[in-house]
């Protein structure tokens, strides 16, 4: 979407004309249905499966959600637990378990009713939940563009304080949420390459700049509170969730080519049959602060 | 082969015995008016069917028997003249032409025909005269060499406002495009609106697409060889313009009359002068701009020897409000050498420093600023021979030597962090041979070795399987010394055979065919369907191997109606191996480990080629059509590496057809009027035959690449010409220039992207919903006018 914003931006920097977008129907044929897994599984909060069918690009009614799976998960190779299907949401699997860290988790489902391409069982790649920094503290600072450069707006802003674990090769999402909302496609990640070991807010390496500048309330009403997650995920996920945010809009001449999205969910005993989506084991921890006007 | 080598040195020894007691005419052709040496001219004995042409110095040499000859020597756009000589010694003779100065004539002032197309060995050549480019409809009126050039048949875009072109099938990074020898990196100002070369400062563009001279190499698909002016060298003058994008000013005179000359032009956009009058803060803080300079010295150190010097240095630059920046260009400089050893042996010493850098970053007084910068620099050096050895024979040899700097990336400011340089060495030597055994059949065919070394000093990763290199299969690091070679591309594989053959079937008709092969070691690393700016060449070496194409080419030639009319029709076939793809989600920028983001792929692209030109009359131009199919297909190592399940898959610039019309009609003196059409089938894109949901994130499934094509595109173009004819002794005219580009306002498809509805950054709330979205760049009429003057 940025290349496209930059484009249109271009044309009228020009300052002679305007490019136009229109949208547009395709007459691509549409595919047979396949199997999606959107799943999660982490130290801190509850844990979800979420089974649904691809559907036709221009089709814009629900996802297709697919119930009656029975959906387990393997804690070292052994099952733990099996899902249970909401009964406020249909082909929504959850559990209140939670996982312990550095143990390795797979998951399960076994599909016996629906179209060819989705019957059969499940697996995922094993995946270890690893080891996540705490969030030392949320702090409330003024910033402006000669303090940091992300500050494009004079105001009051949160910065986050935490240290990279050590090792290389540590993957950290961070994912925020306003008043309890979270913000909708963030593709947040930090890596650790070339920066092993920092500390964010120590030294001459500043805190992450998280949100702001904060709106002052208006009158009567509570401050903005802010959330913030930090998982520690894999690098596979990293580069799943990479591939993924350069294909939800592709296209224009300076996107990278389409490609597919593939996961980490195979059929048992055929590795080249993917389901699409993603079960993901992440160390999570968490921290918050509300604004002081 | 060993009959092939037994035929050359046949040939060769034919050559060298047909030369005793002969005596040759040479010299230089000019203009008459400007001294400039004119390229590409012919001198003919229409008596014998022999001639000769200059070459990219206006230098020509002829051997003959002794006897008297009656000389004709012809150029478009200039007064013929015919001249009897008696040749009893070596003789020098320059040939001074003058203008057609009454272009309104129906028949030019030739008793010979201009039939080079006929005549030529040559084919697969596009050529264009700089003065008809000039007349032609342009973008805001900037007259544009290479979009002209995508008018002429084989040679495309895949968008009109992208960076590159295509030729024949080629990508982007597979032409080789040359400003006074100096190779150009990247052709494009204002991501792909306009090219580098500011139309005032050429003399001569000439596209090479096959056939393919061996002492070219380097690039897999064309060569755009681009001349500067000399500069006049008999009275100080100048050209300009102001447009409404941009202005240009060239400057030219004598330093010292008759003997040396220079050339000054530089060109300046300035729409971003204007942003600040903008209300909305999104624009007014903003820049935009791009300059270039072309400069040029000659000297005339002798009857046999002469210097020139020239440089290009281009820009542009881009922010958005004070908190980033980003700038690219080019930089060459050439200094070569003439020196005739004798009449009949001409050779030229090129050093030749060519630089491309991009940089983007924060301003400097930023808390937190940073800057990255990539860069690319060669050093050549060259020298090239042409021994005029008869009248039936011609020999071109040579050695050329290329050093490579590349650095990949250097982050300065905050975080300081360099990726490592690579180096590497060109070198490669040619000789070609052009025989006309009869008066029929004119035969060209030659050699060029190349080979390539990938130097240290670098850090190289050894992988588990070095055909495979993963990330994490590193085994070992080895370190390389300065100098020390990392990879030898030094077999038998770098030869390059280069073959053409010319048949007249009369005076107006005639078949040709060639064979070539080309070889190219650097790679533009981009996965982008239009290179962008931030894309570098990187070189083959330990993991990247170097790529090769075999084409054939065949065609039928034909001048009639008293060479009012030029006609052409070629097919080709094209070879490609070694070619690069990219993973899925490869990530290109400040990659140290690039290979383990590229796989290697194969190609092929065939076509027909049909070509009606109108050169004489009061109307001009050019009918083109192509029928092409590019055809790419990458298996990858493993399954998941493959692309389109490994199948072949239609190339992003392929496009079926493509149709342009070009006519310049003289409706007076003082007007003339210009037109263009084109017509291309829409390139290939993906669609997406499904979605899925995971998170907030509905994600496109794609499948079978390239198997959509956007709309095809077409546009007409319109331009006027008002030149009023010049006043007796006043120096200085000037003329205007209006133009329509896409005339009756289509929305031509640009692209078509695939996207969620609305959901911007911040939100926090999702909507589900997918859409295609067509962007067209220009949704409407787009008038130009720029005003023209000389003194």
């Amino acid at each position: 979407m940025k290349r496209i914003q930059l484009y249109i931006l271009l044309f009228t920097l020009l300052g002679l004309f305007e490019a136009c977008t229109d949208v547009v129907e395709l007459d691509v044929d549409a595919a047979e249905p396949e199997l999606v897994v959107d799943g999660f599984l982490s130290n801190d909060s509850f844990s979800y499966v979420k089974l649904s069918q691809t559907a036709a690009y221009f089709d814009n009614a629900d996802f297709t959600a697919i119930s009656g799976a029975k959906v387990s998960l393997y804690k070292d190779g052994q099952e733990v637990l099996v899902y249970t299907e909401s009964n406020d949401q249909a082909g929504f699997y959850e559990s209140n378990y939670l996982g312990d860290f550095l143990s390795v988790y797979q998951l399960k489902i076994e599909i016996d009713n629906g179209p060819d391409k989705i019957v059969g069982t499940w697996w995922s790649d094993p995946d270890t939940l690893r080891a996540v920094p705490n969030i030392d503290s949320l702090q409330q600072r003024r910033l402006n563009r000669n303090t940091t450069p992300q500050a494009f707006q004079d105001g009051e802003y949160a910065v986050m304080f935490f240290g990279d674990l050590p090792g290389a090769g540590d993957f950290y999402r961070v994912i925020r949420s306003l008043n309890d909302s979270v913000f909708a496609q963030e593709n947040n990640f930090i890596s650790d390459e070339g920066f092993d070991g920092i500390y964010f807010g120590q030294g001459f390496i500043p805190p992450i700049n998280i949100y702001g500048p904060f709106e002052d309330p208006e009158n009567g009403s509570q401050p903005d509170s802010l959330g913030v997650i930090l998982q520690s995920v894999s690098p596979a996920f990293f580069d799943y969730m990479q591939i993924l945010n350069s294909q939800v809009q592709t296209g224009s001449p300076f996107d990278a080519p389409p490609a597919l999205v593939l996961g980490n969910m195979y059929q048992e005993n055929d590795a080249d049959a993917h389901a699409f989506g993603y079960f993901r084991v992440v160390g999570s921890s968490r921290n918050g602060i509300r604004y002081q006007p | 082969m060993k009959r092939a080598l037994l035929f050359v040195l046949l040939l060769s020894y034919n050559a060298l015995w047909a030369q005793n007691d002969q005596y040759s005419l040479s010299g230089y052709v000019r203009d008459a008016a400007t001294g400039e040496e004119l390229i590409g001219v012919n001198i003919v004995i229409p008596s014998m069917g022999a001639g000769t042409t200059t070459n990219s110095y206006g230098y020509y040499s002829i051997s003959l028997p002794p006897g008297e000859y009656n000389f004709s020597v012809q150029y478009i756009g200039y007064e013929s003249q015919e001249k009897s000589i008696v040749l009893d010694s070596d003789t020098k003779l320059n040939w001074e032409l003058k203008e057609n100065s009454t272009e309104l004539q129906e028949v030019v002032v030739t008793s010979e025909k201009l039939d080079r197309n006929v005549s030529s060995v040559e084919m697969s050549v596009a050529q264009l005269d700089v003065k008809d480019v000039k007349k032609m409809p342009a973008l805001l009126g900037e007259v544009d060499i290479i979009r002209s050039l995508t008018l002429l048949p084989g040679i495309s875009t895949v968008g009109e406002a992208s960076n590159g072109f295509n030729v024949r099938g080629g990508n982007t990074d597979q032409n080789l495009i040359l400003l006074d020898e100096a190779p150009i990196y990247n052709s494009s100002h204002l991501f792909g609106f306009f090219s580098i070369f500011n139309a005032d400062a050429v003399k001569d563009v000439k596209l090479y697409k096959g056939g393919i001279p061996s002492r070219y190499g380097g690039r897999l698909s064309s060569v755009v060889d681009v001349r500067q002016k000399d500069g006049n060298n008999r009275e100080f003058s100048g050209t300009g313009g102001i447009g409404l994008l941009s202005s240009r000013l060239l400057l030219e005179g004598p330093i010292v009359k008759e003997k040396s000359a220079f050339m000054f032009a530089g060109r300046r956009s300035y729409a971003d002068v204007f942003l600040f009058l903008s209300p909305d803060e999104n624009i007014s803080e903003n820049t935009l701009y791009f300059y270039d300079f072309n400069a040029k010295l000659n000297y005339i150190l002798g009857e046999n020897d002469r210097l020139y010097l020239s440089g290009y240095y281009g820009r542009d630059v881009f922010g958005i409000n004070d908190l980033f920046g980003f700038e690219w260009g080019n930089a060459t400089t050439s200094l070569r050498w003439n020196h005739l050893f004798s009449d009949d042996l001409f050779s030229n010493f090129t050093a030749i420093f060519s630089d491309y850098t991009y940089a983007l970053g924060t301003p400097e007084d930023d808390a937190f600023n940073f800057r990255l910068q990539s860069t690319i620099q060669d050093y050549h050096f060259k020298n090239q021979y042409t021994w005029y050895a008869n009248s039936k024979s011609e020999f071109e040899f040579g050695i050329e030597g290329i050093y490579y700097r590349f650095k990949p990336g250097t982050i300065t400011g905050s975080v300081e962090l360099q990726l490592q340089e690579e180096y590497a060495l060109e070198p490669s030597l040619y000789f070609s041979h052009e025989y006309r055994l009869n008066t029929r059949l004119t035969l060209q065919y030659g050699l060029r070795y190349s080979s390539f070394y990938n130097l240290g000093a670098q850090t190289k990763n050894i992988y588990q399987d070095q055909e495979l290199p993963l990330e994490d299969q590193v085994i070992e690091s080895r370190t390389y010394e300065s100098g020390e070679i990392i990879k030898a591309y030094n077999g038998l594989e770098g030869l390059e055979p280069r073959l053409a053959l010319n048949y007249r079937l009369d005076d107006e008709k005639s078949i040709k065919a060639s064979y070539n092969r080309t070889r190219q070691y650097i790679y533009l690393i981009s996965n982008t369907t239009a290179p962008t700016p931030v894309d570098l060449y990187r070189p083959a070496g330990m993991h990247i191997k170097p790529a090769t194409v075999n084409q054939v080419a065949a065609g039928y030639f034909q001048n009639f109606l008293d060479n009012k009319y030029e006609l052409s029709v070629e097919s080709y076939y094209k070879d490609f191996q070694n070619i690069v793809d990219y993973r899925n989600g490869a990530d290109l920028i400040f990659n140290e480990t690039i290979e383990t983001e590229i796989l290697p792929g194969i190609g092929r692209s065939y076509g027909l080629e049909f070509y009606l030109r109108k050169q004489q009359g009061r109307i001009t131009g050019w009918l083109s059509y192509t029928l092409s199919k590019t055809e790419l297909k990458v298996e990858g190592a493993t399954p998941d590496l493959a692309i389109n399940a490994g199948e072949w898959y239609a190339a992003n610039y392929d496009k079926r057809h493509d149709i342009s019309l070009v006519l310049n009609y003289k409706l007076s003196s003082k007007w003339d009027i210009g037109m263009n059409f084109t017509y291309q089938t829409g390139r290939p894109i993906t669609p997406p035959e499904g979605k899925f949901q995971v998170e907030d994130w509905v994600v496109p499934i794609y499948r079978d690449r390239n198997s959509y094509r956007i709309p095809d595109y077409h546009r007409l173009d319109l331009s006027a010409n008002y030149t009023p004819p010049k006043v007796e002794g006043k120096k200085f005219y000037s003329s205007w220039s209006i133009g329509i580009y896409n005339v009756y306002a289509r929305r031509n498809a640009y692209s078509i992207y695939f996207e969620q509805q609305d959901n911007l950054n911040g939100a926090q709330t999702t909507n589900l919903n997918t859409q295609a979205v067509q962007l067209s760049i220009f949704g409407t009429i787009i008038p130009s006018v720029t005003w023209n003057f000389n003194f």
